[in-house]
């Protein structure tokens, strides 16, 4: 091996580090992954964003861990949408169906992928989700303008 | 052209195993993924993000807790590392859809309007970008987690003509750099591997799984007999992963840490001189 070659190595190990902790910080004022666990008090800590003014996509990690199997999601300022379950279900026994604002079927601790897109137009923005039952709030997060600590996780 | 044990079938049937692979892994059918109860290659099936190292106390109790949040995606990656230790890139070359998908579709662009990367160093940038992946968050310097990841964007991509939660992500900042990404070194890529060469963190450990398999003898590895290459270069040119190289003396050699083997280097050659199976020339 000469020396030139390992030269021409480390050079390229550089600029791979370089792109990598360049990616590092690249964040979109636009869009945001956010864990939402429904567990504990209605009232929970807001989900911090650094942009409201524009369209604005949280792509969500829901924990569900209060075992309620039937949720309705209400939503002000945006959309909500969840991609469950697929247009073709392995075993439709095991799956979630969200239809509408209304989750069916969800078990305890199970991780649900959903997407909330803010409109840029409301004054205020929340997500509360409720019991089917008997409409009672599990858990409401204001969505705010502020710095998140959040660390990313699924 | 002579024999080298490479049949024109055993290319058609790879290109046929990614296709039934995007079928199985990717929204609107994901049929594997559904095990885990997910509906794309996220959440419990990622196969990358349990990789990083976490910052601050107990890192091992937090990789712990990573492991199991994504332990479809951990099994996946640890399966797919032993398996190439013992029976080569079956995944990266053959099955993973989320590499395979750009490369197929990318032979349908002309070479003219793609983007060679070839000149490029594949193996050390890789493991320069995967180290950053890994250890970002250790050294407090962010994370690249779920940015310009193509196991999130191409899942989306197929799924957002079937479902409005992918579709917006597409639409957002992320979602048209994360599209950028799957074109600029996928489908306009010379290949259509760049990412998996370049960006792709289990490419870089099953490229290390794959080294070692082939170093000690477990798997098969293309053998070149440097007695027959008459340097024509058309290996070269027709590798994917830019991991034919000539070397001082004008002969062709594969890199084992980027090699596919994806087999097209063997059929183009007309000596018959690269070989797929164990042992030394």
């Amino acid at each position: 091996m000469n020396i030139r070659a390992v030269l021409y190595a480390l050079a390229f190990l550089a600029l791979g580090a370089a792109a990598g902790t360049a990616v590092t910080k690249f964040s979109p004022s636009d869009y945001y992954h956010r864990m939402l666990v429904l567990t504990g008090d209605a009232a929970a800590a807001p989900v911090y964003v650094k942009e409201l003014s524009g369209k604005t996509v949280l792509n969500l990690s829901i924990k569900n861990m209060q075992g309620e199997e039937n949720i309705v999601v209400d939503v002000t300022g945006g959309r909500f949408s969840c991609p469950l379950p697929p247009p073709v279900t392995l075993s439709p026994k095991s799956w979630t169906s969200f239809n509408r604002n209304c989750f069916k079927g969800l078990k305890k601790g199970a991780r649900i992928p959903a997407c909330l897109v803010l409109d840029g137009k409301a004054d205020s923005y929340e997500i509360t989700f409720k019991r089917l039952s008997d409409g009672s709030v599990i858990k409401r997060f204001p969505i705010v303008k502020g710095e998140s600590h959040e660390i990313h996780r699924h | 052209m002579k024999y080298t044990g490479i049949s024109k079938a055993a290319l058609n049937r790879r290109n046929f195993i990614i296709l039934i692979s995007a079928l199985l892994f990717l929204p609107p059918l994901s049929l594997i993924p559904q095990f885990a109860l997910e509906p794309n290659m996220c959440g419990q099936v990622c196969p990358k993000l349990f990789l990083i190292i976490p910052q601050g106390q107990d890192i091992l109790g937090k990789m712990w807790v990573n492991i199991k949040s994504m332990w479809f995606g951990a099994s996946l990656v640890a399966v797919i590392i032993t398996v190439t230790l013992f029976f080569g890139r079956l995944w990266c070359g053959h099955i993973c859809p989320v590499g395979g998908l750009p490369e197929l579709i990318g032979r349908f662009i002309p070479e003219a309007l793609k983007i060679n990367f070839s000149w490029m160093n594949a193996p050390a940038f890789r493991y320069g970008y995967a180290g950053i992946f890994i250890f970002a968050s250790f050294f407090g310097i962010g994370s690249i987690a779920c940015k310009l990841c193509n196991f999130r964007v191409i899942p989306f991509l197929t799924g957002a003509p079937f479902e409005g939660a992918y579709a917006a992500y597409i639409g957002s900042s992320m979602g048209i750099a994360g599209l950028l990404t799957v074109l600029l070194t996928g489908v306009f890529a010379k290949g259509g591997r760049a990412y998996c060469n370049l960006l792709c963190p289990v490419g870089a450990l099953d490229g290390m799984s794959n080294y070692l398999g082939t170093k000690f003898g477990f798997s098969k590895k293309l053998i070149t007999d440097k007695t027959m290459c008459n340097g024509c270069g058309s290996c070269v040119s027709e590798c994917i992963m830019w991991a034919r190289k000539m070397d001082d003396h004008g002969k062709a050699e594969t890199n084992r840490l980027s090699c596919l083997t994806c087999l097209r280097c063997a059929k183009v050659c007309s000596e018959g001189a690269i070989r797929y199976e164990r042992g030394n020339v």
